[in-house]
């Protein structure tokens, strides 16, 4: 190999520019005391502050009122559980059946639940900031509630206007609709934050069932569901 | 798509397990590649339906070594070694995978600069009466974006002059994209002082080759995280307790300053 002359620890294109020494921390104070937002975990939240409490401070920076942390509870509470065999849920079982490390088995779910979220997202744009303004009227990227969710969404809106929250009548949106309607009106509208709201709400039931297949049982895995059908290429 | 209307069967034209071969597309695995095909001839095929010439391949070999980035602290890389310190290469490979799934770096741009040079090409092909140099300045000056062109943290791409001068030994690599690329890159430096980067190469290289812009992506994906693969190994390896955890002195607080919640006030009777 010829010997491009450089010594092996010349400075480079990074030693060449000024990058800070620190990382910068905005939600996280580690010394002299563990604080989130400002709020001392030892001698303030953990004493006062129930675990949900701590969360929606989390995403929102203040102290979440009684009334948000009705409204998301609620909201939790209704999308917790799948519908249908879903791809986080069907992943997750697979990955398991695979013998997948348990840090694999939570990223997959993690992962996949936080993909549906962020999928579901597209569209909304700008709507969000419209329902956090209290505007919640049906869009039209929104499709008619599909009938294996009609009952669950149902409920899940008569729930949320009862709780008196909203200044009007919910529409007729499905689940998930409904779910981004309640945290725009919390104050959480963030994709980040929403993404890991709703794979929160659903990893503990989509690991229950991953925890519960065999590993490496892959004969008692349905390999053709969904059925995968090859077709050659015609040249 | 309610589940009512979802189609019951998925379709795929990658490979099916009939034997002692796989079907693989029109062909079959062993029987069609298995004694002189590189590794490009057959990610490309899969991937992408196009068989690549002896020195199309070749090429991707010429581009992947030009593409690499072996500095471990380069920040999508930097990730890899990062989510590989608990001592699993897998999770740090497939971590920086998904990063460079951004709008910023990875693996999106390359498809955004092959639309591009699809449009320059059909921009000067409709005014080739018009100096080209007045069809791109028009072009260029209507693209208010302009994906692999700009050069972060330095003054050029070394990717870039290490490939070029790869072209440069080998011309009859420059197909019909790769000379619109160094065009657009030589009106670009002289016009407005900006460099081409690595992307816009990948771009042209890929639609020489034979790949559609769909096509791009996983190619762009193989040549932008491979060379994470080695970061990520030996980051695992080196289980790094310094990776895992900071020193405290690395990390400045810059938030809320400390406050107390009603609760803590009220029960201080205050």
């Amino acid at each position: 190999m010829t010997d491009i002359g450089l010594p092996p620890k010349r400075p480079g294109i990074i030693e060449s520019r000024n990058y800070p020494d620190f990382l910068q921390l905005h939600a996280v104070q580690l010394e002299p005391e563990c604080c989130l937002h400002g709020y001392s975990l030892l001698n303030d939240l953990q004493p006062n502050y129930r675990r949900v409490e701590c969360v929606l401070l989390a995403y929102l920076g203040e102290l979440p009122t009684e009334r948000q942390i009705e409204i998301f509870e609620l909201a939790q509470s209704f999308v917790q559980l799948p519908l249908a065999v879903t791809a986080d849920l069907h992943s997750s079982i697979l990955a398991q059946v695979c013998g997948a490390r348990a840090a694999s088995i939570v990223m997959v779910a993690t992962t996949s639940a936080a993909e549906d979220c962020e999928r579901r997202l597209l569209g909304y744009g700008d709507a969000l900031n419209l329902f956090a303004g209290g505007q919640f009227s049906k869009l039209e990227v929104e499709p008619a509630v599909a009938p294996e969710e009609l009952s669950i969404a149902t409920k899940f809106r008569q729930a949320l206007d009862t709780a008196g929250s909203f200044s009007m009548t919910l529409p007729e949106v499905g689940c998930f609709a409904l779910w981004l309607r309640a945290m725009a009106f919390i104050g959480v509208t963030s994709p980040i934050f929403l993404c890991a709201i709703w794979a929160e709400a659903r990893l503990p039931t989509v690991l229950a069932e991953a925890a519960a297949a065999k590993i490496g049982s892959f004969k008692d895995y349905p390999i053709n569901q969904p059925p995968i059908e090859f077709e050659a290429e015609r040249q | 798509m309610s589940a009512s209307t979802t189609p019951r069967v998925v379709r795929t034209v990658l490979g099916h397990a009939g034997g002692p071969d796989y079907a693989i597309r029109d062909k079959q695995l062993y029987r069609d590649f298995r004694t002189d095909t590189s590794f490009w001839q057959l990610m490309v095929f899969a991937a992408c339906g196009v068989e690549l010439s002896v020195t199309n391949s070749e090429l991707l070999d010429t581009l992947m070594v030009c593409s690499y980035v072996p500095e471990p602290r380069v920040w999508p890389i930097k990730l890899a070694r990062l989510m590989a310190a608990h001592g699993h290469m897998s999770t740090g490979f497939g971590a920086a995978a998904q990063v460079v799934d951004s709008n910023i770096l990875g693996i999106r741009i390359p498809k955004l600069a092959a639309s591009l040079l699809l449009d320059l090409d059909r921009a000067l092909s409709t005014q080739s009466e018009t100096p080209a140099a007045t069809v791109m300045e028009a072009f260029f000056e209507s693209t208010p974006r302009i994906p692999g062109f700009g050069v972060p943290a330095r003054s050029q791409d070394e990717r870039v002059a290490a490939y070029r001068l790869s072209l440069a030994e080998r011309p009859n690599s420059f197909g019909k994209y790769l000379k619109l690329a160094e065009q657009a890159a030589d009106f670009l430096k002289s016009s407005r002082g900006v460099e081409s980067n690595i992307v816009v190469w990948i771009a042209a290289t890929c639609l020489d080759i034979g790949c559609s812009v769909e096509d791009v992506d996983p190619l762009a994906m193989l040549l932008l995280v491979m060379p994470m693969l080695a970061t990520a190994h030996e980051g695992a390896q080196q289980d790094s307790a310094l990776m895992r955890e900071l020193p405290a002195d690395a990390s400045r607080y810059v938030g809320r300053p400390p406050r107390e919640s009603p609760r803590k006030r009220a029960a201080q009777g205050g």
